[in-house]
């Protein structure tokens, strides 16, 4: 028989992350966006309180590697201070940094782990509750497996807390380490850190990443938050997922087909678009309207900017026009000979196209820029470059 | 349309020229310089097409001439000129313009070709000529599409070098620009530590300072208080003096002396309720011992008075029947004893009043009238019955005839049975009135009339005497009653004094009877408060025993409440003492005998200084803790490269569009030609040897040609090749241009051709005129050599 209690696993805070991907530079926004990283640790301090969690679990990332300002590690530290409850911390990769580590001291019941393996034993009026696993990020040697050498030491319920990436789930592969050799280790709970995206990738034994507690870019998209974890007997008993982010990304998809007038539009991103959210809209279908769309895109977003009670972050126009394209490749006139050609050219490979839009000297000097694209961008924007041209041709005939 | 002769006899310089008839398509016209070349192509233009303001030569009012054409279709014209006026031989005014469908502008450009004509590329590169002649469905408006792409690009971007003004330049200026600022606010960062540590240290040794110092202060401060607690210890020995002498009452209890003042006070009330006026008590007790019969007689007394008001009343209504009996008797003369002794009222009125009415019934009942009901109703029996038996026989109706008068006959008979004879009913009521009145004791003679008057009064009468014998009765009764009564109380109402009429004594009687009752309760109450006073008294005075007097009893109360007052004084001011001093009484004390007055002597404190620069490093720490403004300039420089990332998309899609209009049109052009530029080709090649080709990009409003290796715009020709590129066009334009196929004018344009030149531009006129007539004036004579290679050639001499 094991004991019984409860504790809050969460990750990736970003403290004073500057958020991007944000064409709009509003200043009450940002401050906004700013400010909701806080917010959500707010929540946790709120949460661990109301619940009565017996200690918490930050998995990494707390700062945004060089916003790691004074501030937010002094707002960091009375946060702890607030939870009261002991805090285990293991630094992630954005950690790194950690310069005001001496200036402004975590509060006594905060225990950050050193970078070599360690275990702590997790305690309760004197009685021992968990035996806890981790180490901070270490930067000195990114591509090692943390977890390797993770053994209990105890027969009580097992954490492992790490900052890692379990089986290549990210591009840059910090602190690797394999799902399966993660389940043999004999552990009840893996509190892992590093991916933003949510995930309880086994149950037995329980391997988390419970994601970022925010969403930083119009990419995290969806509800974000931690968990608590409800341990009985020694066994999980219950994962609670509770949302700390204030501010949703939220990516919205709206099929225009036969739509007429804007109002339309609108209603239909309105119905979507949760309050205050920020949305990342994706406009599909075939529509007449796509003629507004590509002749006078930023007119078009502005109008939607002010028609909407959530923050438009981005448009992506993916509508066709409203003409039988296929029909009109064959009738030999001078918008099927555009549509012939732009069938080639979305044949062609990656350095073909950029070597095209990079066919001016100012283009070419900043062709760093341009290699960003992905490849699904430029095949985006050869349609789109396709289409302008038949909605200018169609415009003319009218 | 062709033209067949031209026929001047003045016009210009020319006088009386006529070229005979003209029957080949291509015709040379010869004549050296200044021979009128210019004046004859003028002549033919202004004869086609007349328009005021000709150019050449000067309107002048002997100008004429005539025009013979033959339309495409045979048809055969005149055209007459008569100065300006052109008619045709009918009279009819004709221009060529009807029926080419031209105007004389463009006929000019495109037909009157001299050297100046032949380089117009106006109309060539006009909107409404380019897009009908020299390009596909759609790629007239490329060239829109195209400026407008570029402007958009241009717009974002230059095309040759960054600007900061152009957006994309501004954009990648910003996010440069706020890089820089970052990096500044990151470096001011670094001071931070050697702030934090130099506050910390200074914030260190403020605080040892503060503890010394209050060290000392705590010292004197703590002497000074055991100073200032001297009076008050004093006052304590007072106190604990006072407390010595009023020890002795400490036993005393307090609550003897406030039962004491109670009793006092309670006794003092009691007897204050008591009235020092006595009451006749003897008086009292006899209207006390009959209080029964008094109230009795009270009782009874409003029955008493009323039966004596009702003796009286009843009296008098006796009186005044007797008055109505005597009335009576005068009025009909009949005693109230003759009266009694007849019968009376409705026995007699009733049966007068039968008289009268039998006397009333007339003569004469109608007997006959019965008699002819009986007579009738035989004969009608009888009848009927003849009916019944067929005697008269009407038929199958005889029998309900018969029946019917049957019953009516019966009914007549029975009539005469059933009604009374009316004079069987005045026999029966002959009666004598007048014994029967006599007989029941009425005067002889009295009327029916009189006897009901008469008989009513006598009822009367009896009917007052009947009531005059019940009211006797009634007073005896009375009387014996109200008797019985003064009989009882009279008595009573002597015995008490009370003399007079009962009426009166009773109620006196009462009201004394009633003062007594209260009376009575007045004195049980006194009675009981006497009893209290005495059994307090008895009280007070145990308590006094106890005491001996009343002024010791006050002294050892008094003795009592001192004590009590120094005892809470002397803990008030213990408390106050050692809490002030710190220290208990004992050591105080030991403290004040000892004390010399020395004091621990003041650091002196440089704290504020120190405080001062503590101040100065926060809130140069502040400053830098404030990172809003670094987090606000990340925060820009992602909005600003996402901008960059829109924008940078935006100019991609524009440099693919562009590109693909380019290419498009290039496929497009190869593929498929607008028939124009495919016959204009075909003569560019003749001329050019094959070199040429005419470069209609639809992207580009002008005309530019392309060999194998290059495209070349108007600026980059030779003037030669320019002529024979706009020779070409103009050739193939004039092919399709007009409604009815038009003469081509030449006026000398191959003069700057050179000799292989001018052959291949002869071979491509030639293939033009295989449809076209095409005048060619000119000074070279080897002209019609060169067309004679590729056919017939008229030549004329001017």
């Amino acid at each position: 028989m094991g004991e019984s209690f409860r504790f809050i696993h969460c990750s990736d805070l970003h403290l004073g992350c500057g958020f991007s991907g944000i064409s709009k530079n509003d200043p009450s926004l940002g401050k906004r966006l700013r400010e909701s990283v806080f917010e959500a640790l707010d929540k946790i301090v709120h949460t661990a309180k109301k619940e009565k969690a017996d200690f918490v679990i930050f998995s990494g990332d707390i700062f945004d590697s060089e916003n790691e300002t004074p501030l937010t590690r002094s707002r960091f530290a009375e946060a702890l201070a607030a939870i009261k409850v002991p805090c285990y911390i293991a630094y992630g990769n954005h950690d790194a940094k950690r310069r005001w580590e001496s200036s402004i001291p975590l509060p006594k019941n905060a225990y950050v782990f050193p970078e070599e393996i360690t275990h702590i034993y997790a305690e309760k009026n004197g009685t021992r509750l968990a035996e806890i696993i981790g180490c901070s990020f270490r930067a000195s040697s990114p591509d090692a497996d943390v977890t390797e050498n993770v053994a209990k030491e105890s027969d009580l319920f097992g954490i492992g807390v790490f900052h890692c990436t379990v089986d290549g789930a990210s591009e840059n592969n910090y602190a690797p380490c394999k799902l399966l050799s993660l389940r043999v280790k004999k552990l009840d709970y893996w509190a892992l850190g590093h991916i933003h995206k949510r995930e309880i990738l086994s149950q037995t034994p329980y391997v988390v990443y419970s994601g970022n507690t925010q969403g930083m870019d119009p990419k995290e998209s969806g509800e974000k938050g931690a968990y608590l974890v409800v341990v009985e007997n020694g066994k999980v008993k219950d994962m609670r997922f509770f949302r700390t982010g204030p501010v949703q990304w939220q990516d919205v998809e709206c099929d225009m087909t036969g739509m007429t007038d804007l109002k339309q539009l609108t209603t239909a991103v309105s119905s979507q678009a949760e309050k205050g959210a920020m949305v990342s809209l994706r406009l599909t279908g075939r529509t007449q309207l796509d003629s507004m769309l590509r002749i006078d895109p930023e007119g078009f977003k502005e109008v939607l900017y002010n028609a909407l009670d959530c923050n438009v972050v981005s448009v992506n126009i993916r509508t066709v026009p409203d003409i039988d394209l296929d029909a009109r490749e064959d009738t030999g006139d001078f918008i099927s000979a555009v549509l012939n050609y732009s069938r080639r050219v979305s044949q062609f490979k990656r350095e073909e196209l950029l070597n095209i839009i990079c066919s001016t000297t100012t283009a070419n000097n900043i062709r760093d820029r341009f290699e960003e694209f992905s490849d699904e961008e430029l095949r985006d924007i050869v349609k789109d470059a396709s289409y302008l041209i038949v909605e200018k041709m169609m415009e003319a005939e009218r | 349309m062709k033209i067949k002769r031209i026929d001047i006899d003045s016009f210009g310089t020319i006088k009386q020229w006529h070229s005979g008839d003209i029957d080949e398509n291509i015709t040379v016209v010869y004549g050296p310089n200044e021979a009128g070349k210019s004046t004859v192509t003028e002549f033919i233009r202004s004869t086609l097409f007349p328009m005021r303001g000709n150019r050449y030569p000067g309107s002048s009012k002997t100008d004429s001439g005539s025009l013979n054409i033959v339309m495409d279709n045979g048809e055969e014209r005149t055209l007459k000129r008569e100065q300006k006026k052109v008619t045709e031989v009918n009279g009819k005014r004709t221009v060529a313009e009807e029926f080419s469908g031209l105007d004389p502008d463009t006929y000019r450009a495109l037909y009157g070709l001299d050297l100046e004509q032949l380089v117009n590329s106006k109309l060539i590169s006009s909107g409404d000529f380019r897009s009908k002649f020299m390009t596909i469905p759609g790629g007239d408006n490329i060239p829109a599409i195209s400026n407008d792409i570029n402007d958009r690009i241009a717009a974002l971007m230059n095309r040759d070098r960054m600007t900061d003004t152009k957006i994309i330049g501004a954009c990648l200026k910003e996010i440069k620009d706020t890089d820089a600022q970052i990096a500044e606010i990151a470096a001011q960062k670094a001071t931070y530590d050697e702030l934090y540590a130099e506050r910390e240290n200074l914030k260190q040794k403020v605080e040892e300072t503060r503890k010394i110092v209050e060290a000392s202060q705590n010292e004197n401060l703590k002497k000074k208080m055991m100073r200032s607690q001297q009076s008050n210890l004093k006052r304590l020995e007072e106190l604990e003096s006072t407390r010595a002498e009023y020890i002795k009452y400490e036993s005393f209890n307090t609550s003897d002396k406030e039962k004491y003042d109670s009793l006092t006070a309670s006794i003092e009330d009691l007897k204050k309720d008591i009235p020092e006026t006595s009451m006749d008590d003897k008086n009292r007790a006899i209207i006390l011992s009959r209080r029964d019969e008094i109230e009795n007689a009270y009782r009874g007394l409003d029955d008493y008075s009323s039966k004596k008001k009702r003796i009286v009343a009843v009296k008098i209504e006796n009186n005044d029947l007797s008055d109505e009996i005597k009335k009576i008797e005068n009025d009909t003369g009949w005693s109230l004893d003759d009266a009694l002794a007849v019968n009376t009222g409705s026995y007699i009125s009733s049966k007068a009043q039968a008289e009268l009415k039998r006397q009333s019934l007339k003569e004469g009942p109608n007997n006959k009238l019965m008699k002819l009901y009986l007579a009738g109703g035989i004969v009608l029996v009888i009848l009927g019955t003849l009916f019944i038996g067929r005697i008269i026989d009407i038929g199958d109706a005889s029998m309900i005839v018969g029946g019917v008068l049957v019953g009516a006959g019966l009914i007549g008979v029975s009539l005469n049975f059933i009604m009374p004879h009316r004079s069987e009913r005045a026999k029966k009521s002959t009666f004598d009135w007048n014994d029967w009145i006599i007989s029941e004791g009425y005067r002889n003679g009295t009327t029916p009339d009189e006897a009901m008057v008469l008989s009513e009064k006598l009822q009367r009468m009896k009917d007052y005497y009947k009531r005059i014998q019940a009211n006797r009765q009634e007073i005896q009764e009375l009387e014996a009653d109200v008797s019985l009564y003064a009989r009882v109380n009279t008595p009573l109402a002597s015995a008490m004094k009370v003399p007079g009429e009962l009426d009166e004594s009773v109620p006196a009687l009462n009201r004394m009877l009633q003062q007594a009752i209260a009376e009575e309760q007045e004195a049980l109450r006194i009675k009981s408060l006497q009893t209290s006073v005495s059994g307090k008294e008895k009280e007070r005075t145990a308590i006094l025993r106890k005491y001996g007097s009343e002024e010791e009893l006050i002294n050892a109360y008094e003795g009592k409440k001192t004590l009590e007052a120094t005892n809470a004084e002397i803990a008030t001011i213990k408390k106050t003492i050692e809490s002030s001093s710190g220290v208990p009484i004992d050591d105080l004390r030991a403290f004040l005998s000892n004390d010399e007055g020395f004091d621990v002597g003041e650091l002196k404190d440089n704290s504020e200084e120190n405080n001062q620069r503590i101040g100065q490093l926060s809130s140069m720490m502040d400053a830098i803790m404030k990172d809003d403004e670094l987090i606000e300039l990340q925060t820009k420089k992602s909005a600003a490269e996402a901008r960059l990332k829109d924008y940078l998309r935006e100019w991609a899609v524009y440099n693919i569009a562009r590109n693909m209009i380019g290419e498009a049109c290039d496929h497009f052009y190869s593929d498929l030609q607008p028939s124009v530029v495919k016959t204009a080709n075909e003569y560019l090649s003749i001329m050019t040897d094959g070199r040429y080709v005419l470069d209609n990009n639809p992207a580009s409003n002008e005309i530019a040609i392309k060999d194998n290796r290059s495209v070349k715009t108007s600026d980059q020709w030779s003037s030669g090749l320019g002529d024979q590129v706009y020779l070409s066009i103009k050739m193939a334009l004039a092919k399709e241009v007009a409604d009815e196929s038009m003469p081509m004018l030449m006026d000398d344009i191959l003069v700057r051709f050179d000799s292989s030149r001018k052959e291949a531009a002869c071979k491509a006129i030639s293939k033009f005129a295989e449809d076209n007539q095409v005048i060619m004036f000119t000074c070279d004579n080897s002209l019609s050599n060169y067309f004679r290679i590729y056919g017939k050639v008229n030549e004329i001499r001017l």
